[in-house]
């Protein structure tokens, strides 16, 4: 038993001086690599401006790179072409495709941290190039992989590319569908009509309509309210989704969405009571007033929020100037609005 | 006989420390794998791109403030310069007496208003509720005094936004931990609350409640409580997250999913421990009630806090958070081991219990243990050597390899003579330091069995050094 402890406390002390070692050798080697960084960014960032100033061509300066230095230069040029655009920025992307050759590996290396990092580089200098690589990336095993590609795809803005995404979005169900919906919406009004059967579309997910909707609405594109209103039509639409083509509505549905909307006030859930009284709002005229003046008596005080603010765009500030005098929770609320209104 | 039990004890206490230990540096080890992992991913995929694709997932900075008129406008002044795109700022003045609510007031234009509630949570009552002319989203819950958790749930109850994020009134965040502990909301909708890491701010240089310059302080007590958080955030609480068992989110920087919060009840009032105790409470909840869930702890967002450089309230502090521990594993019991519960039942729990909270009993009764043994010569001087270079070994080992993730991911410490000191400090620290801790967490066992409630006082100095008021509340500062 001493002798145990003894080797015992022999090999901790080995392991703590060989730990205080390694500390020492990380801290050597990052000073080191931050040094050489700094050296490589003195050195390509004014290359690559001398290279937008026409001092040197594509392939003269992609001559200058040495073999072991080409990820460091991608990565500075990566970073210099989120910076640029028009023909400057096509200019450094045309430097940045002829080092490509040497990164593409990446594509299959076993670590998912390099995929990504792959399609990232590839996809700022070069995606039209690498279009195949970048689409069949959406299917890597790893979420990261896949998600770094759809984003990539999405920068585009080509209608070809989003469908691809599109075709995939249940992939990223765990993703919050506001991200997904800002990065399909990024595309542009063309990406619409194809949000739009996806969203009408019942064997989609649950998920991916919400989404479709999101995006929609982001777009402020008119043809979704008769998506939406569709999609209310359905027998008992899930919350989420309900909630999503009501807010579609708001901002872009018409007076003839009106009736779609009906049986949501009374909806069991307070989310889709309150995103249809603010649907209302947008939509409803002057004989929605007493179920607007119900609602600001609706348990849930979201609710409530939502139709004395309807009130107060519909015009109706006496309505709320009677309820705020009273002691009551509606009252509350009625004062919170008449006061935002002031 | 007494001799035989005394070396069974000795044998069963290597036994503890090899198994507490070697569960620390498997920890490490998790640790390690998840922060090479998360930094390589975060070249791929940049927190300000995510936040500008998203269009900012609205957020509520939620502060409880009582008596803090030392830090509060330089604090919220910060706060207004964060760089997100969506979020308001609630205080809650939580019945301060030295005129917090008044330089509010004064420093940001506030003007009485109305703000409905939007949950139900039983607090103190609330007096006013007021709102910037200056800055539109901020505001001011003027509240009845009613303790920390008490300010957080009537915070919470004014909460409009998807998520809010707790913290202290003296946090410092720094101008992106927003976006960055936003980040696993936006990468999966299960998550329902998400921590960062909370660093040492004494010693740094710090302007315009920014910290321009991380340095390593000059008072030693809180050198040791730099490495100490090292050891907690970096190693420890990364090494949980892996193992999906985060029992805690730092109340001084955490966000959470409003709704969930607020239909689990709340913060609880009762505990000293609210932090941990809500995060427990999510887990039994989101379970109970079938609703996929994730609690993660990410290790780029900062917080910075100012830890007690004095005896007192470091004592005092400890003293809390053992108290708080008991608490919540004494609320929570019925989770223990139980596997429908996770991991956080099966492993984060029973671990607490056995090396957390029983472990100052058994490390003080090993101390007697070997002493007796040695004198009463049932163990050689060699021996007693050897059992004491063991327990500082292991524990110096596990503050290294804190270092070493520290090195090997977010280096903050840039000046090589702070990072030798902290490998100084991970062997120095046993020779009274631990000691002192054991004492403290002695006293908030025998606190938390007596039922005490109170959380003892803080020394504020602010973070320019400068002295706090002269007020009975906040005795100055010796030099």
């Amino acid at each position: 038993m001493p002798h145990l402890l003894l080797v015992s406390v022999a090999v901790l002390l080995a392991f703590n001086i060989s730990l205080a070692l390694a500390v020492g050798g990380l801290r050597l080697r990052n000073t080191i690599r931050k040094r050489r960084w700094d050296r490589l960014e003195a050195t390509w960032e004014p290359r690559l401006l001398q290279l937008v100033a026409g001092e040197y061509t594509p392939e003269s300066l992609a001559a200058l790179v040495p073999a072991g230095e080409v990820e460091y230069v991608i990565e500075i040029t990566s970073r210099m072409v989120q910076l640029l655009a028009g023909e400057d920025l096509r200019t450094v992307q045309a430097f940045g495709t002829l080092l490509l050759p040497q990164v593409v590996h990446g594509f299959s290396d076993r670590r998912p941290a390099t995929r990504a990092r792959t399609v990232h580089l590839v996809s700022l200098l070069d995606l039209p190039g690498h279009a195949g690589l970048v689409v069949a990336s959406l299917d890597d095993s790893s979420p990261l992989v896949a998600m770094v590609a759809a984003r990539a795809l999405a920068r585009q803005r080509d209608e070809d590319y989003l469908a691809e995404v599109l075709k995939r979005l249940d992939r990223f169900r765990l993703w919050s569908p506001g991200f997904l919906a800002s990065m399909l919406a990024s595309v542009g009004p063309s990406i619409a009509p194809l949000l739009r059967r996806n969203l009408e579309d019942s064997n989609r997910s649950d998920e991916v309509r919400v989404v479709a909707a999101e995006a929609l609405a982001r777009l402020r594109d008119a043809a979704g309210a008769d998506a939406a209103a569709g999609v209310l039509g359905e027998r008992e639409p899930a919350r989420d989704l309900a909630a999503s083509c009501l807010r579609l509505i708001e901002k872009v549905g018409t007076a003839q969405h009106r009736s779609s909307i009906g049986r949501m006030v009374g909806s069991e859930d307070y989310v889709v009571r309150s995103r249809a009284v603010a649907a209302l709002a947008a939509v409803g005229d002057e004989t929605d007033v007493a179920d607007l003046e119900m609602a600001l008596r609706d348990p849930s005080p979201w609710v409530a929020i939502q139709a004395a603010r309807a009130l107060s765009r519909l015009g109706h500030l006496e309505t709320l100037e009677r309820v705020a005098g009273t002691a009551t929770a509606g009252g509350a609320v009625a004062r919170e609005v008449l006061m935002e209104a002031a | 006989m007494s001799m035989r039990l005394l070396t069974w004890y000795n044998d069963f206490l290597i036994g503890y420390f090899v198994v507490v230990n070697a569960f620390y540096l498997m920890l490490s080890v998790l640790a390690y794998r998840s922060l090479r992992r998360y930094v390589r991913r975060l070249k791929s995929l940049h927190v300000r791109d995510l936040l500008t694709s998203a269009g900012g997932l609205p957020i509520s900075l939620i502060v409880p403030a009582f008596n803090e008129r030392a830090t509060i406008v330089d604090s919220i002044r910060s706060l207004l310069t964060l760089d997100y795109p969506s979020y308001e700022i609630l205080i809650v003045n939580d019945g301060s007496t030295d005129g917090t609510l008044e330089d509010l007031i004064g420093a940001f234009d506030l003007e009485r208003s109305e703000r409905v509630a939007t949950s139900s949570v039983a607090t103190a009552a609330v007096k006013a509720v007021y709102r910037s002319r200056e800055h539109p989203g901020l505001w001011v819950v003027d509240k009845e005094n009613g303790g920390k958790a008490d300010a957080l749930n009537a915070c919470l109850n004014h909460t409009r936004t998807p998520l809010f994020c707790a913290m202290d009134a003296d946090t410092l965040l720094e101008p992106d931990s927003l976006m960055r502990v936003v980040r696993p909301f936006l990468e999966d909708g299960r998550t329902v609350a998400a921590g960062g890491i909370v660093r040492v701010a004494n010693g740094c240089v710090v302007e315009a409640g920014l910290v321009r310059e991380v340095r390593l302080p000059r008072n030693l007590l809180a050198r040791f409580q730099t490495l100490e958080y090292l050891r907690a955030f970096l190693a420890a609480r990364v090494g949980w997250d892996e193992l999906g068992a985060t029992m805690i989110i730092s109340g001084a920087f955490g966000a959470f999913r409003r709704e969930i919060v607020a239909g689990a009840g709340g913060f609880s009032t009762d505990t000293v421990g609210e932090d941990m105790e809500l995060v427990v409470r999510l887990h039994a909840y989101c379970r109970d009630n079938r609703i996929p869930y994730r609690v993660s702890f990410v290790p780029d967002p900062v917080a910075w806090t100012e830890a007690p450089e004095s005896l007192a309230p470091l004592g005092r502090q400890r003293d809390r958070w053992q108290r708080g521990l008991a608490e919540v594993i004494v609320r929570h019991r019925r989770l223990f081991a139980r596997p429908r519960y996770g991991p956080v039942a099966t492993v984060a729990l029973p671990f607490s219990v056995v090396f957390e909270l029983l472990g100052p009993v058994i490390e003080l009764i090993g101390y007697a243990t070997i002493l007796v043994a040695a004198m009463a010569g049932a163990i050689s001087t060699t021996q007693l050597v050897a059992f004491l270079a063991l327990a500082l070994f292991f524990g110096s080992g596990f503050s290294i390899a804190a270092v070493a993730l520290e090195e090997l991911s977010f280096r903050r410490y840039q000046r090589s003579g702070d990072l030798g000191r902290l490998l100084l400090i991970a062997l120095v620290e046993s020779f009274g330091y631990r000691q002192l801790t054991l004492i403290w967490r002695l006293q908030g066992l025998w606190s938390a069995a007596r039922g005490k409630t109170s959380w003892g006082a803080m020394e504020r100095v602010g973070f320019d050094g400068a002295a706090p008021s002269e007020s009975p509340a906040e005795p100055r500062r010796a030099a």
